[in-house]
């Protein structure tokens, strides 16, 4: 029996008549690499943004199990795409904001936050960049700057928005790496996903969401044919 | 202190007290809601006016400093029903307001003599003449105090929630997991700008208020790619068009505000095209 | 004066018939500025129109509105043509550029008015008929120079309606079609200029924003084919126009650049609560139908 991070029940979110999400019932494992899969239009983002807060519910609970009595903090890892690169920011900037949460409100960044900001850095192989504008890195580069930002925010549970979407072979290597090490520290992975042909090989647990769960388990045994017909069918999602 | 210096003060502190809520409007792609709380502005001081009955009451500037972050929350509320887009929502909440403030005074406040040009246009000319005294002591131009406590307002606020400004003009969404609200932070950049923008009209009319919020800005955000810097360039670039957009229009004898805004368009192209000759050189540098 | 009077009188029909003219024209232009989301540019051309309105003035000694609005084109369309280059060469984003140009513009035009004002023959009017719009001082001959714009723009959206629709949904598309896709934004630009130009002169460059995009706005909750919501939004705005005007004839002290401006603005708010399928009644009696689907077990 699993332990679990988020406890999902009866969720459901909508922007018009129809609903994204219907009664959605669904537990996310504690430390576990999750992926969160379906096809375009699906509600997965949604998912996403609902359980951030971002987006009202129509209805349902959420529940954030406690982690060392306390709610959890959670990361984000956006798409690159959905950030104004030509902000006037550079990549250390970007990773600092990680830290912002345990500032608080008019704090400024200590020297030690910035020395563990460039900490983060390093350990995606960023740390030379650290002083250059964001619109002057690959896609490659941003993602692992994001993931930096996530990791500063010293998270419980991450949710990401399709990390490994456009990035070089390097990039990919870099980010199993850290999602490996998330997990051996009994960190918790939710991320958007959606290359199937590598789904199984990087993560453990995996949720497919068409409008409602389609099915919820480890890989092994939810990732197969049926699921997959059930969840991609053809004109699955109006 | 001599009237010349006290013009130039005035516009030097006007132009460079817009430069800083502009800075964070235009990194929020909000530049066109400068525009249009200087129209709204008209509105609340009517309505405040149709309160007090009172022309020269304080409630005034209040009502007309309320507008800002009415008309964004009525802006907002047109992009909620996700039936417009944000700048359509713009272009129809400014002008239905900027209407009924046109047609309430035509109809009933005619007799008030409450002058829509002066709101509208503005005149620097004149800000010498009118002075503050304290215990019956003169001690400067209205203006001057206004313009230059708005300034420090501004300059205060910016070091105090400089990361938050950041970090809800960069990314909301981890803004919001965070903790920081980026409505709260929305709201409180609406109303210190709606402030600066009422203070503004008094010297440079409310419509030219945009040229020294935004271009300014714009143009430090083409000569800059550092945000602690952004503002600072802005501000410099703001009050250099005050003071030379004085001498000119002394010089010309014409309209001080307007070159003013004429000035801050000339920074703007001249930082637009070294920002060219820049990356061309750059771009040919790498081949 | 009652309806059946207003009708009768002729300077009533001829500022009428121009505001409906007017209406039409804009709205039909805005059905394209909205749906690139350059709603907008109404409000900075109309702006950035003054230098040239002023200086064709002074250059001309003349103000016959042909000349005046010969210098707004001008004017306008270098404005125009800054901001686009600006957004092209650069980072800016286009609200930015649009911001920063327009003001200076208008800056610019501030100036050249106190130029003006010095001269002997020269009236305050000027400005103030800019600002608010001078519907009421319309005469036949700017309904005949309204008509001549406004029938040259049909034709040429006619003309070109087909790269227009595939250019305004999809420019990469338009442009593997082998569309010249710079041209036919200069050939938009340059009728969208022109149309906020003429509308200027009744509802003044501070409304002229709404009257490019509450139309067409309104048009859009109702059509989702495009010339169905060119045709709707053109027609929204010639009764914005049309009613308007005669609200302001009507009644004594209601000015007609307003009355046009809230006549347009309840269209559009009507439009956003009642059209079929879009709109928020209806959606909120549809998500209440589908409430009682889904949560009517158990609940």
């Amino acid at each position: 029996m699993e332990d679990f991070a988020v406890k999902i029940q009866g969720l459901t979110v909508a922007y018009d008549a129809k609903p994204v999400l219907s009664d959605i019932d669904l537990e996310i494992p504690k430390g576990r690499l999750t992926a969160v899969m379906g096809p375009n239009g699906a509600g997965k983002t949604t998912l996403l943004k609902s359980l951030l807060g971002l987006i009202p519910k129509v209805k349902g609970e959420v529940e954030f199990s406690c982690v060392r009595g306390k709610p959890p903090k959670i990361g984000y890892v956006p798409q690159s795409e959905s950030i104004d690169t030509d902000f006037p920011v550079t990549v250390l900037d970007v990773v600092l904001m990680g830290c912002y949460g345990r500032l608080g409100w008019i704090r400024r960044p200590s020297k030690e936050d910035k020395e563990f900001s460039m900490e983060m850095l390093s350990k995606m192989k960023m740390e030379q960049y650290w002083d250059r504008q964001i619109s002057r890195l690959s896609g490659g580069q941003q993602q692992r700057m994001f993931i930096a930002r996530a990791l500063a925010q010293k998270a419980d549970i991450y949710f990401m928005d399709e990390p490994f979407k456009g990035v070089d072979a390097a990039t990919e290597k870099a980010i199993i790496e850290i999602l490996k090490e998330l997990r051996s520290g009994g960190k918790t992975v939710v991320a958007v996903h959606h290359d199937l042909s590598t789904a199984p090989e990087y993560f453990d647990w995996v949720t497919f969401i068409n409008n409602r769960v389609i099915a919820n388990g480890p890989i092994e045994q939810v990732f197969v044919g049926e699921n997959l017909s059930r969840t991609y069918k053809a004109g699955g999602v109006t | 202190m001599d009237m010349a210096i006290e013009i130039q003060l005035i516009a030097a502190l006007t132009a460079a007290g817009c430069a800083i809520p502009g800075s964070f409007l235009l990194l929020r792609r909000m530049s066109m809601v400068s525009d249009s709380i200087t129209h709204t502005i008209l509105l609340g001081i009517v309505l405040a006016f149709f309160m007090v009955q009172d022309l020269s009451s304080p409630l005034l500037l209040i009502g007309a400093a309320a507008m800002g972050p009415v008309t964004v929350w009525l802006t907002e509320l047109l992009v909620k029903t996700r039936l417009l887009s944000e700048d359509s929502a713009t272009g129809i909440v400014f002008p239905l307001l900027f209407s009924i403030a046109v047609i309430l005074i035509t109809r009933y406040a005619g007799s008030a003599h409450l002058d829509t040009d002066s709101v509208l246009l503005g005149e620097l000319v004149f800000a010498p003449f009118d002075r503050l005294t304290v215990f019956g002591v003169d001690i400067g131009a209205k203006g001057l105090y206004l313009s230059g406590g708005l300034f420090l307002l501004n300059v205060t606020l910016l070091l105090i929630f400089f990361k938050e400004l950041q970090i809800t003009s960069f990314d909301p969404v981890l803004a919001a997991v965070l903790g920081f609200s980026p409505t709260l932070m929305n709201y409180g950049l609406m109303t210190a700008a709606s402030l600066t923008a009422v203070g503004a009209f008094e010297a440079v009319g409310s419509i030219l208020v945009t040229a020294f919020m935004i271009a300014p800005p714009a143009a430090a955000y083409l000569l800059t790619e550092d945000l602690k810097k952004l503002p600072v360039t802005a501000v410099i670039i703001g009050a250099a068009s005050g003071i030379l957009g004085y001498h000119t229009a002394v010089f010309l004898e014409v309209s001080i505000a307007g070159c003013m805004a004429v000035w801050t368009g000339i920074f703007f192209m001249a930082a637009f095209v070294y920002n060219v000759i820049k990356r061309k050189r750059g771009a040919a540098a790498k081949c | 004066m009652d309806l059946l009077d207003i009708f009768s009188d002729y300077t009533v029909v001829v500022v009428t018939l121009g505001s409906a003219l007017l209406g039409m024209v804009s709205g039909l232009l805005g059905t394209f500025s909205v749906l690139r989301r350059q709603s907008l540019i109404g409000d900075g051309v109309s702006h950035s129109a003054l230098p040239g309105v002023v200086a064709a003035f002074l250059i001309t000694g003349a103000k016959n509105t042909a000349v005046l609005l010969t210098g707004a084109l001008i004017s306008g369309l270098l404005a125009l043509l800054l901001i686009l280059t600006a957004i092209k060469h650069s980072k800016l984003k286009f609200d930015a550029a649009l911001a920063a140009v327009m003001s200076s513009f208008f800056g610019l035009g501030t100036v050249l008015l106190t130029c003006a004002q010095k001269l002997p023959d020269s009236t305050q009017a000027g400005i103030h008929g800019f600002i608010y719009g001078q519907a009421s001082s319309m005469l036949l001959r700017d309904v005949v120079t309204i008509s001549v714009c406004g029938i040259f723009i049909l034709a040429v959206v006619l003309l070109l309606w087909k790269e227009l629709k595939a250019f305004v949904f999809d420019r990469a598309f338009a442009k593997q079609l082998g569309i010249p896709c710079k041209r036919i934004n200069l050939i938009l630009s340059f009728l969208t200029v022109l149309s906020v130009i003429i509308g200027i002169q009744t509802v003044g460059v501070v409304l002229m924003s709404a009257m490019l995009i509450a139309p067409a706005a309104a048009a859009r909750q109702w059509c989702d084919k495009l010339w169905e919501m060119a045709a709707l939004s053109a027609l929204f705005g010639g009764i914005s126009g049309a009613a308007g005007a005669v609200i302001g004839a009507l009644s004594e002290g209601m000015p007609t650049g307003p009355s046009i401006v809230i006549t347009a603005g309840i269209i559009t708010v009507l439009s956003l609560l009642f059209a079929p399928r879009r709109g928020i009644i209806y959606r909120m009696m549809l998500r209440r139908k589908a409430g009682e689907v889904h949560y009517g077990h158990g609940d």
